[in-house]
């Protein structure tokens, strides 16, 4: 890999002779093989043209980084013109870096319009063929947030059907995400037209409605089998199926989207299918199970107070074993710390016959050390006992319950020995 | 709520794998809006008819922070004993010189052990015991170092004996391993010159002291000294109003400890009443607790034999902490309670990296601590060592380029309890615990070198932006990210990145400086940077600064709301424009003089108490400086030696006149120049002025050549005629000229008809002949050269070559020739021949044979045949008349042939000079 090469060049640079020091420094400069951002494209065969323009460019880009956008826009009418260089590799970076520094600056401008964005969209995606997939995307972004969604439809169906051949891995992605975002929004015609046509509409509108759907049916379960995210996706090809009555189709999606392993462990994979499980009145085994897998993943997840309380309607020991430990871990994260109704929880299964008590004690054994220092610190009880005394009552409670006597526990311990090497380390006191 | 996670994220790939994307340039950040979704909240236009809103991963418009003030504000006074290294570092290949310094100049340290060993059998001494060796020739040696010598001198040889006897163990440190050393050293200072991960986290901290955060009293901790080993505990009262930026008050002296090593990482951890802090040095780390009420003071000491490379604090439990090392352990220490190894990590999870960087993190759950080496952070628990889980790896998945490394890693936990960051050379991605692997947010930073130091203001309320500071130590540059979300909303970046203002740039916002202490102040505002804080109240954003150097900045942003849009940048632009303006120049003289600067100032800008305090501020900041650099150079005087009795030669007189000279000059110019006058240099004793004589006038006639002679012709206006005469053009006017002339001249040898007059007229006539000659001239020029050279053979070589010639042109001439001559016999006959026969052409060959050979028997019967040909001339002038002019035909050609040592003369008569031969031609 990288890191090879870079120490092969390094030990050919100590064969070097002792007189060739460029090559040394060149060396030297990247020592910790931490590649720096390119500043500059490449020193060599530079022309008195591509110098000028590299520096217009640095004034642009610090005007940009102190957010003074005027200077940047007057500099950047200059830069335009490095879009004459005709040098290869220089000419690709000097697209992709026009284009972005012209969308952005156009955007702070006040005075700029619609039309000017087009403008640049269309100029830049049309030079080369490199950056055009991703500058349509990025014109269909810029139509849809100012609300022209049927030009943005427009635009990516047009840019759907362009074909270059593949350039790069990028490129076939970008081509990728055209065609679910036309799906995308061919999703949301259909929706609208579903819910301004009464069923009673004549067949015309209805095919439309199916012409919709079909469209949008497909491009979206083509995308989603890729992995990736998609949720904004997932929910409304699942709503559309929903409609259709493919119950099984949906749930396949959706499990499809949560447990395959190529996908990452999207949390809100299994809050779909729980969900969706849940709308169908799926058996609460089912839902145990889905939520289990989510505690896996997520063990501080919102729905896992869900959890406890499915669990604690199973009445088994098992389940409130499970319940008992899901909602200590939950506790244990510090963003659930305060949280009242988790403690309820708690408190809840603690409550239970005592037939659990013994484990109970067990699981306390483990965490004893940490709560006290984590939960039940003095600090936090008066602090608690002050401003939030309905929480603290719980806590109390569910201290109490776990065995332990807030009076006779010393908390504050005396500061120990332990001064190893103190008298070493720090000479000088306060001055 | 911390607890919830966005119901819905923004699309995205997931893909496996290192990274193909090679690093293109730096200007990622722009332009893009990343993923678009639908926004929740539906909106229902006027027609009731549902309108689907959007939005993007990344807005464009975020909250406007504008500075305050053009530059960042000194804080403290300057450090005063701070190192500032100066120039480039030295090249490691140049480590033979450094070992030749320290061992001529350090040679106690370099020998002292040896020489020691060795002091009993060596002596330097003149008179010295037997048993000793002596050594007084080396003397003589060590004074010669001083100079430059030659090495093959005598004394050397002795050294070099020496040298190889005892070369290898007479220094106390093997040569071998100290050049190693050495060069490696010298390395890594380079190294550590473009990218030093001990500096990672930074050594500056802002702890509020009031629980409620952000409103009261801070302290800020940073170390001070030369090297950065005196931790300091700075008590500071900011200062808030609603209209005016906060101003910040240090307490008047810093609890000060001065600490074994030099501090390389602060790390601090609010903990309601009282704060933790963790510092770091290479081989100790130390935890400290202060509070509002609690003086700082120092909890616990651990030391290892290995380098630490983190610590952190915990922000969960009070007096926890976490330690990693380069060696890849990781602890968990609990202070009063001693260590507990979660992870061990020998081998670097990148195979090929060699680098021992390793940084340790707590996450949301207070056992799980984020594990990170270059390529991979990890979630690990403490509880469970085999547990662990990848939070974020560089890979495709995150977007990442080839080459990515990560740099820095932090837990967010102001702002979000699941939230981590995660920077690397070219981004920054915010991490989400619950999703590991896919970036909730990702940014290109921009940064020209390695964020390594970070700093994060959570929202003060729901609606306002996080915002996240990035400090690169190198570039001394601050940029600031606002980004949102995170909770039941996905992140979503606000506004475009901002650079903040650097102590570096501070210098261009003030008033010039005079060039050297320019150079002072540029020297040590240019250091790395080494730390970054931040503190937020309501509108106003404090940022501090610290310089490698110890001192400390500090800039203030102000929000401006989206009603003031139009004039945002102006108050910056202002205030710039006007430390450019000329007007400051003047007011710079006068600020020097700092007494009378008031007056001035005040007049000539026109924002004058504003400025003047950030004027004033750098001032007195520099004050010390500019007193230090000058009293050092007071120090460092040149050592005067007095010449007076040393030298005692007699000066010149001609010296001391010379002097008195120059005195009266100088005296006779000043008169002159008040007077304005001239000063001729007659009236100066100068020595006389070396006059350069007028050259010799030209005389053409010397040139003979035929340019000379155009040339000269046309400086007479004669070109036409030269060139009339050259071609022959005008021959036949010349011939009826010259017709004219005869006949006059005829009617008047009528009247005397005398030998001599009739001779200068044969002469004349040649010469005519010559001037309507073209080929004649032509092959005078070509030549010439070798007729004149042969002038000088002696006869035999002279007349053979003239012979040759003679045959040469026989070939050409052939025809003519063959009625002119008789059959050939011998050389002389045939010159005697063609004289005899053709009187023109002998008239001129026989003068040679006259001046040249005496001795020859020739030379009698051609003298006869003068004689002879003298009485007959008269006969051949008449014959000529009539036939004259067609003989010029046969030309020069071919009594050139015959005559050639005369040919020059002839030449010379007949172009000496245009002018004359007009009047000898009657023209």
């Amino acid at each position: 890999m990288d890191d090879i090469e870079a120490e092969l060049n390094i030990s050919a640079a100590h064969f070097d002779s002792p007189g060739n020091e460029t090559t040394n420094e060149e060396i030297i400069k990247n020592p910790l093989h931490i590649e720096a951002p390119n500043k500059y494209y490449g020193q060599s065969k530079e022309t008195g043209f591509h110098r000028s323009s590299r520096k217009c460019l640095k004034i642009i880009r610090d005007a940009m980084l102190h957010h003074n956008w005027q200077k940047a826009a007057e500099y950047f009418t200059s830069y335009i013109q490095t879009l004459e260089d005709t040098t290869v590799t220089r000419a690709l970076l000097t697209r992709d870096v026009t284009w972005r520094l012209g969308a952005e600056i156009l955007h702070h401008l006040t005075n700029a319009s619609i039309d000017d964005f087009n403008a640049v969209y269309e100029i830049m995606k049309n030079t080369g063929v490199s950056n055009y997939a991703k500058i349509c995307l990025e014109q269909a972004f810029h139509l849809l947030l100012n609300g022209e969604s049927d030009e943005a439809k427009r635009q990516l169906s047009s840019a759907s059907h362009w074909r270059y051949g593949k350039r790069t891995d990028a490129q076939s992605l970008e081509m990728k995400l055209i065609h679910a975002y036309c799906g995308f929004l061919d999703y949301f015609i259909w929706s609208k037209k579903i819910s301004t046509t009464s069923e009673t509409d004549d067949v015309h509108s209805l095919n439309e409605i199916s012409m919709y759907f079909r469209q949008a049916s497909v491009t979206l379960s083509e995308i989603i089998k890729q992995p990736g995210i998609w949720d904004p996706f997932v929910l409304s090809y699942i709503t559309m199926l929903e409609h259709n009555n493919s119950i099984d189709e949906a749930l396949k999606v959706l499990q499809n989207y949560a447990y395959n392993k190529e996908f990452p462990s999207n949390p809100n994979a299994h809050v779909y299918l729980y969900q969706f499980l849940k709308r169908h009145n799926a058996p609460p085994s089912a839902l145990i199970s889905s939520l289990r897998i989510l505690h896996s993943v997520v063990p501080s997840h919102k729905l896992m107070l869900d959890f406890c309380s499915l669990l604690l309607k199973e009445h088994q020991e098992t389940a409130m074993k499970e319940a008992l430990l899901v909602c200590m871990d939950l506790l244990e994260y510090s963003s659930w710390k305060c949280d009242r109704d988790a403690w309820k929880c708690l408190l809840k299964i603690l409550q239970r016959p005592k037939n659990e008590h013994n484990m109970v004690k067990e699981e306390w054994a483990v965490r004893r050390s940490l709560w006290m220092a984590f939960h039940f610190r003095p600090y936090i009880i008066r602090m608690e006992s002050q401003k939030d005394v309905r929480l603290w009552r719980i806590k109390e409670r569910v201290l109490k319950l776990l065995g332990e006597d807030l009076h006779t526990e010393d908390f504050r311990k005396s500061p120990s020995g332990q001064r190893d090497h103190s008298e070493d380390y720090v000479n000088g006191s306060e001055s | 709520m911390d607890n919830a996670f966005p119901d819905k994220l923004f699309p995205q790939f997931y893909l496996e794998g290192p990274s193909e994307i090679k690093p293109k340039h730096g200007h990622g950040g722009w332009g893009s809006y990343g993923r678009v979704f639908d926004a929740s909240a539906d909106l229902c236009d006027a027609d009731g008819v549902k309108q689907q809103s959007f939005e993007s991963q990344r807005t464009v418009k975020g909250d406007k922070w504008v500075p305050v003030k053009p530059a960042v504000i000194p804080l403290i006074p300057p450090c005063e004993d701070a190192k500032v290294l100066h120039g480039p570092l030295p090249d490691p290949m140049n480590f033979p010189e450094h070992m030749q310094y320290f061992n001529q100049h350090h040679c106690l340290d370099a020998f002292s052990t040896m020489g020691r060993l060795l002091k009993d059998h060596w002596s330097f001494a003149r008179k010295h015991p037997a048993d000793v060796l002596s050594s007084k020739w080396v003397n003589r040696f060590l004074e010669g170092l001083n100079y430059k010598r030659c090495q093959l001198s005598h004394y050397w040889e002795k050294i070099r004996h020496t040298h190889q006897l005892l070369g290898d163990f007479v220094s106390d440190i093997p040569q071998s391993l100290l050049s190693e050393l050495l060069h490696e050293e010298l390395t890594t200072q380079r190294e550590q010159q473009e990218f030093c991960p001990d500096l990672t986290g930074g050594v500056l901290g802002y702890l509020s002291l009031h629980q409620t955060g952000g409103g009261g009293d801070g302290c800020l901790i940073y170390p001070s000294g030369a090297a950065l080993d005196t931790l300091n505990f700075h008590r500071v009262v900011p200062e808030y109003h609603d209209d005016k930026p906060p101003s910040f008050f240090m307490d008047s002296k810093p609890f000060a400890f001065e600490l074994n090593g030099a501090i390389r990482q602060l790390s601090l951890g609010k903990m309601e009443d009282s704060g933790n802090v963790a510092v770091r040095s290479d081989y100790f780390c130390s935890s400290w607790v202060l509070g509002d009420s609690r003086k700082p003071h120092f909890q616990e000491v651990i030391r290892t034999k290995e380098r630490f490379s983190c610590v952190t604090v915990s922000p969960h439990v009070p007096d926890e902490l976490v330690v990693a090392t380069e060696q890849g352990s990781a602890y968990l220490w609990t202070v009063r309670k001693g260590l507990q190894k979660f992870r061990q990590e020998v081998s670097n999870s990148y195979l090929n990296a060699k680098t021992a960087w390793r940084w340790c993190e707590f996450s949301c759950h207070p056992r799980v601590m984020v594990f990170a080496d270059r390529m991979v952070a990890e979630l690990t628990d403490a509880r469970n060592r085999d547990c662990y889980q990848a939070l974020f790896r560089v890979g495709k998945t995150s977007g990442c380029k080839m080459g990515e490394r990560v740099i820095l890693t932090k837990y967010l936990s102001e702002s979000h309890a699941n939230h981590h960051l995660i920077t690397t050379q070219f981004s920054a991605y915010i991490m989400d615990e619950r999703f590991p692997c896919v970036p909730m947010l990702k940014w290109d930073h921009m940064m020209e070198s390695q964020p390594m130091f970070a700093s994060v203001l959570p929202d003060t309320t729901s609606n306002n932006a996080c915002k996240l500071l990035l400090g690169a130590p190198k570039s001394q540059e601050v940029m600031l990210f606002q980004y949102k979300g995170g909770r039941e909303h996905a992140c979503q970046i606000q506004g475009p990145i901002q650079k903040l203002l650097s102590p570096s740039e501070s210098l261009s916002h003030l008033n010039l400086l005079r060039p050297h202490k320019r150079h002072i102040a540029q020297k040590r505002l240019c250091v790395p940077a080494a730390g970054l804080a931040a503190v937020q109240n309501k509108d106003y954003l404090s940022v501090f600064q610290l310089t490698e150097t110890g001192d400390l900045f500090y800039q203030t942003l102000h929000k401006h709301q989206a009603t003031t849009n139009a004039n945002l940048t102006e108050p910056i632009i202002d205030t710039v424009d006007k430390d450019h303006s000329p007007a400051l120049e003047t007011n710079e003289v006068s600020q020097e003089s700092s007494s009378r600067s008031r007056g001035c100032n005040s007049t000539s800008s026109p924002k004058p108490s504003k400025d003047q305090d950030f004027q004033v501020a750098w001032n007195k900041w520099f004050q010390p400086l500019f007193k230090k650099a000058a009293s050092k150079k007071q120090h460092l005087r040149h050592q005067q030696i007095k010449t007076n009795g040393l030298i005692d030669v007699k000066v010149p007189e001609a010296y001391t006149q010379q002097k008195v000279r120059l005195k009266s000059l100088k005296r006779d110019l000043h008169d002159v120049m008040r007077k304005k006058e001239l000063l001729s240099h007659g009236v100066t004793q100068l020595p006389p002025l070396n006059v350069t004589p007028v050259p010799d006038p030209i005389d053409p006639a010397e040139w003979q050549d035929d340019l000379s002679q155009r040339l000269a012709a046309a400086w007479d206006d004669n070109w036409k005629n030269w060139w009339d005469d050259k071609l022959g053009l005008n021959r036949e006017e010349k011939i009826k000229a010259l017709r004219g002339k005869r006949l006059r001249e005829k009617q008047g040898r009528r009247r005397r008809l005398s030998l001599s007059g009739s001779f200068t007229t044969s002469v004349s006539y040649q010469d005519d002949l010559f001037e309507g000659s073209t080929i004649g001239s032509q092959y005078l020029g070509s030549d010439d050269e070798t007729l004149e050279d042969s002038q000088g053979m002696n006869e035999d070589e002279g007349t053979m070559k003239t012979a040759k010639m003679n045959l040469a042109l026989n070939s050409v001439e052939e025809p003519l020739k063959s009625v002119l001559r008789a059959p050939q016999k011998s050389e002389q006959e045939d010159l005697l021949e063609v004289s005899t026969r053709s009187p023109r052409a002998t008239d001129l060959g026989v003068l040679p044979l006259a001046n040249v050979t005496p001795t020859r028997q020739t030379s009698k019967r051609t003298m006869f045949d003068f004689g002879s040909w003298f009485g007959s001339h008269t006969s051949t002038l008449d014959m000529e008349e009539e036939v004259g002019l067609s003989f010029s035909q046969i030309s020069a050609t071919s009594h050139l042939s015959l005559s050639s040592p005369k040919i020059p003369q002839v030449r010379g008569l007949s172009q000496s000079s245009q002018p004359k031969k007009k009047s000898r031609m009657g023209f």
